[in-house]
């Protein structure tokens, strides 16, 4: 399926162009629109690795777009667009990772895991993606509590799958 | 507010409003005695603490640059960062976990105990259990600790029901929720717990004890505290070489004072007391002042720590409530066919997603780590807490050439970890993931703690002016009316954290300053 990115983006004033979220094989991710200084086909390819690093039961490629979006705002710093683009240049050295099967492309991650690139991304990722909220509304985590009188009577003892201790407990022990 | 002059030298100057600095400091204003409190960071009120573990990181973080070497997890995964320690009136009170243990009368005698242990300098205190016995009575009146006068304990949230049971089915019999100094109901001023979670954040209601909102407005109250904010201690001076007279400090523009004193009480923690007193170098005191015996900034030691997190096919939602709820102690002994010395807490303890991600695996990724992470509200989690041996290289140095924002050598802390630590964690990830199993649990994953928690033993008592950096009561050997009042002066670590018996100490300690006032001996 081919897609015009730059129609996309003016129909919609998105700032994110998503295409899919499978697990299947991939062609295009979403990526900001101005992804400056790397590549759309850098930043593609990416994106396709924010994925394979977490790839999380109902994570879609709007969040891992958002850590793209993030890396790319650090290219700000010379360093890093150097750290990203010889990292991508990298990867897509060998044959093209993007075309790859994923058992491959996580071979090939597992290869350069201790580079700094990879450690750089993988760090980038994980506090991006676990610390939005949609995330942890996908997985749960409520967050905020003081707005609502904390979990006194919202369930802070609510496991009912498990026996209540039949005493007080003693202390000291 | 008392205004002290800088020229004053019969102020008692107290460096640190944490657990053991503003404990001294109370104690002293309450006994009449004027006292002048540095303080590195900024007053903030319990209203500003944030419910986003990102945010207050950033908020409460000690993230003055300082470095980690050795083959411990922060010399591996965060160079940069060896110690989750605070900078911010009420130090590391602000984020503790409220956990309130006593140690072990058994625990004070580590080098009788285990024996020689190759490899560590274990040692015994001198200061035994019976003579605290009283001071820890007063702290846990003082923190209001559930459990002890007339206090009933919390509410049991679901993360520690999981903990509870699991023990049970395996066989533990001393397991606990009570011992917290998180108000049950209300106790002095301050509010019971709504089970906000966020303890290690900074409890917005203030219904968990901390120096900021106890001992810091009740000394305010006797109107003999001069609380100084951003004011970072950069050095000690002598007017002979066993008298302390001023402390030299940057008031948080760049500007130098000078505060003349009668007394000095250090309490910067285990990393930043040392630190201080290395940077107090002079011709009397050429490796730093009060080092004679060397041991300054040696024997740095945290506590053994792991994290043990478990999947359950229902949901737990463990971040419901008090973080570190409560904790199964039969492993705190000493047993040495399990191949360490020492012993260990399981303490039941939550996280949030954005730290169980970055924390449980620091350089975790692909499939199952994210699967994992994505059965959050089914996770039920555990903190290790065990005795780390003392070693002599291990502790805080200056670094070489580095400077922090005032021009002084930023603090490399060394940590090689003695063999027995990983025998500790081992252990306790087969008792747990057996715990957990018992209730259910499909899968079990092991965890790390990256930067130190807990941080001790940089500047050791001992009763032998060659061994040790304070004496029993955590005065210089060296310089009569220089004290050390935070857990710096821990021998060993014991298993248990270690706050109240910080607090304990400071408490004995101004006792016995006031009395030597009193008796114009200081």
């Amino acid at each position: 399926m081919s897609f015009d990115r730059r129609r996309f983006i003016l129909a919609t004033g998105s700032v994110l162009l998503l295409q899919g979220c499978g697990r299947g094989p991939v062609t295009v991710s979403s990526v900001p629109e101005d992804t400056a200084p790397l590549t759309v086909e850098e930043t593609d390819t990416l994106a396709v690795m924010v994925r394979d690093l977490f790839p999380g039961p109902g994570l879609t490629d709007v969040l891992y777009g958002r850590v793209v979006k993030k890396l790319i705002r650090l290219t700000s710093d010379d360093m890093i667009a150097e750290l990203l683009s010889n990292g991508i240049r990298e990867l897509d050295s060998g044959a093209d990772w993007r075309a790859m099967t994923p058992t491959q492309r996580a071979a090939g991650l597992r290869q350069i895991a201790i580079s700094p690139f990879f450690q750089y991304v993988r760090y980038q990722a994980v506090t991006t993606l676990y610390s939005d909220f949609s995330v942890w509304a996908l997985y749960g985590y409520e967050g905020e509590s003081f707005s609502k009188g904390g979990y006194l009577g919202r369930g802070f003892a609510n496991l009912d799958w498990l026996p209540e201790p039949k005493t007080r407990l003693p202390w000291p022990v | 507010m008392a205004g002290i002059d800088l020229a004053d030298d019969s102020a008692v100057v107290v460096i640190g409003s944490g657990a053991g600095g503003a404990t001294v400091a109370h104690e002293l204003c309450s006994r009449g005695i004027p006292v002048v409190l540095l303080e590195a960071g900024p007053r903030i009120a319990p209203s500003d603490f944030q419910n986003d573990e990102n945010v207050a990181f950033t908020q409460l973080t000690w993230l003055d640059p300082r470095q980690a070497t050795g083959n411990w997890s922060a010399g591996r995964y965060a160079p940069n960062l060896p110690a989750l320690t605070v900078k911010a009136v009420g130090g590391t009170t602000l984020t503790w976990n409220g956990l309130s243990y006593r140690l072990q009368p058994w625990e004070f005698e580590a080098r009788t105990r285990y024996g020689e242990i190759e490899g560590a300098t274990l040692v015994d205190w001198p200061v035994g259990y019976d003579e605290l016995d009283p001071w820890y009575a007063r702290a846990e009146q003082k923190l209001g600790v559930t459990g002890t006068h007339s206090l009933p304990v919390n509410a049991i949230n679901n993360n520690f029901k999981v903990l509870y049971n699991g023990a049970r089915r395996v066989g533990y019999q001393r397991i606990s929720n009570g011992g917290l100094a998180i108000n049950s109901k209300p106790f002095d001023g301050r509010p019971g717990c709504i089970q906000m979670g966020f303890c290690n954040q900074g409890c917005k209601i203030s219904a968990k004890w901390s120096t900021l909102v106890s001992e810091i407005p009740k000394s305010e109250r006797t109107g003999l505290l001069d609380l100084r904010t951003r004011a970072m201690a950069l050095r000690l001076e002598h007017d002979a070489p066993d008298r302390i007279s001023a402390v030299i400090y940057d008031n948080g523009d760049g500007t130098l004072h000078r505060q003349r004193a009668r007394i000095i009480c250090v309490a910067g923690n285990a990393i930043e007391t040392p630190r201080l007193l290395l940077n107090s170098v002079s011709p009397s005191h050429p490796d730093g002042l009060g080092n004679d015996s060397g041991q300054v900034g040696r024997n740095y030691m945290r506590h053994v720590m792991a994290l043990g997190f478990a999947s359950f096919p229902d949901p737990v939602n463990m971040h419901r409530g008090i973080t570190t709820p409560g904790t199964v102690f039969d492993e705190g002994r000493h047993d040495e066919t399990r191949g360490f010395a020492g012993g260990y807490l399981i303490e039941a303890a939550a996280l949030g997603l954005p730290t169980l991600a970055g924390l449980l695996d620091p350089t975790g990724w692909g499939k199952d780590y994210a699967e994992f992470l994505s059965r959050y509200d089914h996770l039920s989690g555990t903190l290790l807490c065990g005795e780390e041996l003392p070693r002599a290289e291990n502790g805080v140095t200056l670094h070489a050439t580095e400077k922090d924002q005032h021009g002084q050598p930023i603090p490399v802390v060394h940590v090689d970890e003695h063999p027995m630590n990983d025998r500790m964690r081992r252990h306790f990830h087969g008792r747990v993931a057996a715990l957990y199993e018992s209730v259910g649990a499909t899968q079990y994953r092991a965890g790390v703690t990256v930067a130190a928690a807990h941080n001790l033993g940089t500047c050791r008592m001992s009763n032998e002016a060659d061994a040790g950096v304070v004496d029993a009561f955590g005065c210089s050997h060296r310089v009569r009316n220089l004290f050390i009042s935070d857990g710096s002066v821990f021998p060993t670590s014991a298993c248990e954290n270690p706050t109240l018996t910080i607090v304990a100490l400071a408490l004995r300690q101004a006792d016995h300053i006031a009395g030597r006032m009193g008796r114009r001996e200081l």
